[in-house]
């Protein structure tokens, strides 16, 4: 069985659409004949040229407001954000034009536009290398979030972003990249917008996407030892939320703990809380409790793990709400 | 002088309501704290209740007689004690229980408020809610047939019912039957417990209990705490959630008993230090207090191994069923001629089959066999059975 990097199952998603469609462009910085920072892109600007596979000048909101362009004459743009802490000064773009087209155009006009981050800490960086901007995207109304946590999944939810017809914001857990998972490479399987159940369990949902998925299923399997089964649901997409097997897990276990890297106020988790409370109140056994980062700026890499979600305080909160 | 409301509160065991046998006091009398107050009946014994309050009573909420669930007011008491009336009247509006409860409560048209909470900071559980509908009287003892009741005909039941016969005679299952029910299917569930037997020729010990004026129960009780003495992991507990084996150092046996109400399993306390004529009588004295319903929750808890006379219905041996949190039960069957290989001859003997069970989590095959053996070896022999204290 073929074994892949999250890198090089991009890579493989990357190839595999532009040759699908000679309409696929991918470009931003240092992408072309360096492959990008993490070599996502290496070896693409040799096979499909330099007009399809191209570096930008260090401008975000340049990056961004090409895809505009591009889109409009139609163009599949697939832009490369260096980091995560980088990605800020396109948010004018990304906010005011790509995620309005559709909707000022009254659907006449949609973009077709994937912008690939790689995201999220966990890799002893630099200011601007840990950040966690899915909130940004998230709340702003036309763009679609996702977040692959391993990568055969990457392959399948970036093959599914690059033919989706709207803009899709496609967030790289930076701390997986060269984690290696084993299998085929395939777009079969759950759709985007859809959660994926990686562990059964009773006791408590486990709500969690990106690198934090691994650790959630690390925390699972301590508390196992000590009987109590979790159940891990993997969002993978952050918009649209599933909230139908959000339900399902709470109808089933009766409590959920989200887990994710981003700051506390305003998170994800708070949102899942509250669709909770909306669609299955009823079932709660315990209240919704979050593990996250801190409210700080993401922290030196020395701090950086004490910053992040850890088996600890995962299992800690899951302890909490079983024994409420 | 405030008002305070003690009502009757949970008497353990999973028991839901009781009855009023006695009152020991009247409106109008003074009382100390932890003074009886009443007298009441349970499914399962006859409790006294202390006083919670040092005060005046005031009124008594159920006469002689009555039955009165768990939660509901039994005494009011006029109390000195201003505060703690005060923080009374200040309490939550609302009751602690999570959505899910609520939920239930609802289902069940359960009214949440009049629930003592049993969950951690007084929340009401889910249990307390199942607890409050099977003990609303509103909704229990009646006796119904199935065609009384036109949804199962119309193919709401499970499909595996539906091939049953429609004409049963329904009635709702009893708090003890349910208790007996409960505990059964837990100690299966959670315990691999196996059987063994062993024949015990019965002529020694058929001797010698009929020159004591004795029952062999007594002396089966007697031998089994000695073995317990010397095989501790007899007479113990294996604490699956605290991760430890309690070896207990008392030796507490537990005699199964039918009653009329169930059955019953009441302790014969530190069995190594009676005698045999004391054991006998304190079975017996144990067995009446379990017919009569005058038995107390304190006298059928806290065993540590229980033997169960199979032969007293005539069953020559069973597989006995382990009482929870024990090592081990054993069968006596019943005692009658067999025949019996004796010196290479087949003759006719007194015999019965005990049967053991045990825990295999917490005994070997060959550990128990060993024990066992001492057993059987103690009843076979004369000059064993003659060093049993009498």
């Amino acid at each position: 069985m073929a074994e892949y990097t999250m890198v090089a199952a991009l890579n493989a998603a990357l190839r595999d659409a532009m040759a699908k469609d000679s309409r696929t462009l991918v470009f931003g910085e240092d992408v072309g004949e360096l492959g990008g920072v993490y070599r996502v892109t290496e070896g693409l600007q040799r096979e499909f040229g330099w007009e399809r596979v191209f570096n930008t000048p260090i401008a975000e909101a340049g990056i961004a407001g090409i895809c505009v362009g591009l889109s409009l004459a139609g163009w599949r743009p697939v832009a490369e954000m260096q980091f995560d802490g980088f990605s800020y000064p396109a948010l004018d773009q990304i906010v005011s034009h790509i995620a309005k087209y559709r909707n000022r155009t009254r659907g006449r006009t949609s973009m077709p536009i994937v912008i690939r981050i790689p995201s999220f800490g966990g890799i002893r960086g630099k200011e601007h290398h840990g950040e966690s901007p899915e909130t940004y995207y998230a709340h702003t109304a036309g763009l679609k979030v996702v977040v692959p946590s391993g990568a055969l999944d990457a392959y399948r939810l970036l093959s599914l972003a690059i033919a989706d017809p709207d803009p899709v914001i496609f967030l790289e857990p930076k701390s997986r990249y060269w984690a290696k998972e084993q299998g085929e490479l395939a777009v079969d399987g759950p759709r985007m917008g859809r959660a994926w159940v990686r562990r059964e369990g009773e006791a408590c949902t486990l709500v969690t996407y990106g690198a934090m998925v691994t650790r959630c299923l690390e925390a699972a399997v301590v508390l196992a030892r000590e009987r109590v089964s979790c159940r891990v649901l993997d969002l993978r997409s952050l918009v649209p939320l599933d909230l139908d097997t959000l339900a399902e897990s709470v109808r089933k276990t009766g409590r959920v703990v989200v887990v994710h890297e981003a700051p506390r106020t305003l998170g994800m988790g708070a949102e899942i809380a509250a669709r909770i409370m909306e669609e299955a109140f009823d079932y709660l056994e315990a209240p919704v409790l979050r593990v996250t980062g801190y409210d700080v700026p993401y922290p030196p890499a020395a701090l950086e793990q004490r910053y992040l979600p850890s088996v600890e305080r995962i299992t800690a909160a899951v302890r909490r709400v079983v024994s409420y | 002088m405030p008002e305070r409301i003690f009502p009757l509160p949970d008497l353990g065991e999973g028991l839901e309501e009781a009855t009023v046998n006695a009152w020991l006091v009247k409106e109008g009398d003074q009382v100390s704290l932890n003074q009886p107050i009443v007298e009441v009946e349970t499914a399962k014994a006859t409790v006294e209740i202390p006083s919670p309050f040092a005060g005046t009573i005031a009124r008594l909420h159920a006469p002689a007689g009555e039955t009165v669930r768990v939660g509901a007011p039994l005494v009011t008491f006029d109390v000195e004690d201003d505060d703690a009336a005060v923080e009374e009247e200040a309490g939550p509006a609302t009751v602690p229980a999570t959505p899910a409860v609520r939920h239930r409560a609802r289902e069940l048209g359960v009214e949440l408020a009049g629930i003592a909470g049993s969950g951690p900071d007084g929340r009401i559980t889910h249990e307390d809610v199942e607890r409050a509908t099977r003990s609303d009287p509103s909704k229990a003892e009646e006796v119904q047939t199935l065609e009384e009741r036109p949804e199962e005909r119309a193919g709401a039941r499970a499909l595996w019912t539906v091939m049953m016969p429609t004409d049963a005679d329904v009635r709702p299952i009893s708090m003890i039957r349910r208790t007996i029910a409960e505990n059964l299917t837990r100690v299966v569930r959670e315990v691999p417990q196996v059987t063994t037997f062993r024949t015990l020729d019965s002529t020694e010990l058929e001797a010698f209990r009929r020159e004591a004026g004795l029952s062999p129960l007594p002396i089966v009780v007697r031998a089994l705490a000695d073995v317990c003495r010397d095989h501790r992991s007899l007479n113990a507990s294996y604490m699956a959630e605290q991760g430890e084996i309690w070896l207990h150092r008392r030796v507490h046996v537990g005699i199964a008993t039918d009653t009329e109400r169930g059955l019953l399993v009441p302790v014969v306390r530190d069995v190594g230090d009676r005698t045999l004529g004391d054991i006998a009588a304190e079975i017996e004295r144990l067995a009446a207090a379990a017919r009569d319903g005058s038995i107390r929750i304190e006298e059928m808890t806290g065993g540590t191994i229980t033997v169960t006379n199979t032969g007293s219905y005539g069953s020559e041996f069973g597989t006995p069923i382990i009482n929870r949190a024990q090592a081990a039960i054993l069968g006596l069957g019943a005692i009658a001629p067999r025949a019996l290989v004796v010196d290479s001859q087949v003759v006719a003997r007194p015999a019965c089959t005990l049967s053991l069970t045990f825990d295999h989590r917490l005994l070997d095959g060959a550990t128990a066999g060993r024990a066992f053996g001492d057993l059987i070896a103690t009843l076979s022999s004369r000059d064993r059975l003659e060093a049993l204290p009498r």
